[in-house]
């Protein structure tokens, strides 16, 4: 089936992008979305979006607390990555339960409306496990990157 | 095949103090040294250290770059003529050829006394750990406060602390030493599972509370060394733990679906 094209338009990724200063309001960890339009093959989702978790510089945290959104038009699939930091402190099935909360919405073709809830629980785990701090600095940029 | 330790120049620039400003000489250059035969970690040309502190941090030094391969090299000159320490100490690294030739894994920290000026430079193998960002970071809450003090030493001391708590976990070496090798991988292995039972403990009882540190320790460094050549026991999975994309060993993990 053809791909909706762009995947976001201008005012959804706006409303990402304000989702995610919004989920980093009250942590030190960083969320970032990526969108990949041509995936390489042979290798799983997860290991593709573990892939671009590195090429972004996401483990340049502080407390290795980074939250990628990896979506993969081409392969239809959502991939949520967490860093050693924060992968650790959440329940095993967090990623999932965020993995299942964005596919609902995914399956509606509502893409900003899912992704944008994943950013929130990513942010209310974040804020429990890593809260704002004074010297919190926004270590990554907010802005969605696309391949 | 150029393996030559290429140094990042000139994003991070701190001067620790304005006051005295030097004058730059016009046709004054700054004349990197000749690599000595042996290179040292501490290099101390503008005589800060005394001998009993040069040995200390040497050892100190020494003792990380053998358990880690990562190598610091401190130097400390009376003054830079002038010159820019971001860009001085990028070359000095290139010139002395700091870090192992394949990792590019070097630190370098300048130290130009009379300036008043301190620069760290790593090679790319160090770059995704040590940032810019981190680098200035360390340099304004562990060097300066003791620099202005003029305790030389202890900013050394507690700046290169700062840097091995960066590194943390993130390289292991891969320089075999001479002696001991054999027993070294046995006792990596046996390290490797009483890690993995531990760590496997450690995350059944959890319960999704906050993990101790000690056992990120012991992930961060059980993972770090999936990659090791020698002790390479544990395959590697798609999707799992242990070396995806060629270094990216960062410990995370997640989820995926399609819809």
């Amino acid at each position: 089936m053809k791909q909706k094209f762009p995947f976001l338009d201008s005012s959804e990724e706006e409303k990402i992008v304000h989702a995610i200063k919004e989920a980093e309001r009250n942590t030190s960890g960083q969320i970032r979305v990526h969108i990949q339009e041509y995936s390489k093959k042979g290798i799983s989702d997860l290991k593709a979006a573990k892939r671009v978790f590195v090429k972004l510089n996401m483990t340049n945290t502080n407390l290795r607390n980074g939250v990628l959104f990896h979506v993969a038009t081409d392969r239809k699939s959502i991939s949520i990555i967490g860093d050693k930091g924060i992968y650790r402190s959440v329940p095993k099935d967090f990623w999932e339960d965020v993995k299942e909360t964005i596919l609902s919405h995914f399956k509606k073709e509502a893409y900003a409306e899912g992704l944008g809830r994943g950013i929130y629980m990513a942010g209310q785990a974040l804020k429990e496990y890593f809260p704002y701090q004074e010297d919190t600095i926004n270590e990554l940029p907010d802005q969605i990157s696309k391949s | 095949m150029n393996y030559r330790i290429k140094f990042q120049s000139l994003n991070y620039l701190w001067y620790v103090l304005l006051l005295l400003h030097s004058v730059p000489e016009l046709w004054a250059q700054f004349n990197i040294p000749q690599a000595p035969a042996k290179i040292y970690p501490v290099n101390d040309y503008a005589q800060v250290l005394s001998l009993e502190q040069r040995g200390a941090l040497n050892e100190k030094l020494i003792t990380y770059g053998n358990s880690t391969s990562t190598e610091i090299v401190l130097i400390s000159v009376q003054n830079l003529n002038g010159e820019d320490p971001n860009l001085v100490a990028a070359n000095w690294g290139e010139k002395w050829k700091i870090g192992q030739e394949k990792q590019d894994n070097g630190i370098l920290i300048l130290l130009s006394v009379e300036d008043r000026k301190i620069s760290i430079q790593n090679g790319r193998g160090i770059e995704p750990y040590l940032t810019d960002a981190l680098s200035r970071r360390i340099i304004e809450n562990e060097f300066i406060p003791l620099l202005k003090q003029g305790n030389y030493y202890g900013a050394f001391d507690k700046g290169t602390d700062a840097i091995f708590q960066v590194l943390k976990g993130t390289y292991k070496n891969t320089k075999p030493s001479k002696e001991g090798s054999e027993w070294g991988g046995l006792l990596f292995f046996v390290l490797l599972l009483l890690l993995f039972l531990l760590l496997f403990r450690g995350s059944n009882g959890g319960g999704g509370g906050k993990s101790s540190i000690a056992s990120d320790l012991l992930t961060s460094i059980l993972l770090s060394g999936m990659g090791r050549k020698d002790g390479g026991s544990f395959g590697r999975s798609d999707g799992g733990f242990g070396g995806f994309g060629g270094g990216g060993n960062f410990g995370g993990g997640g989820a995926s679906g399609r819809w």
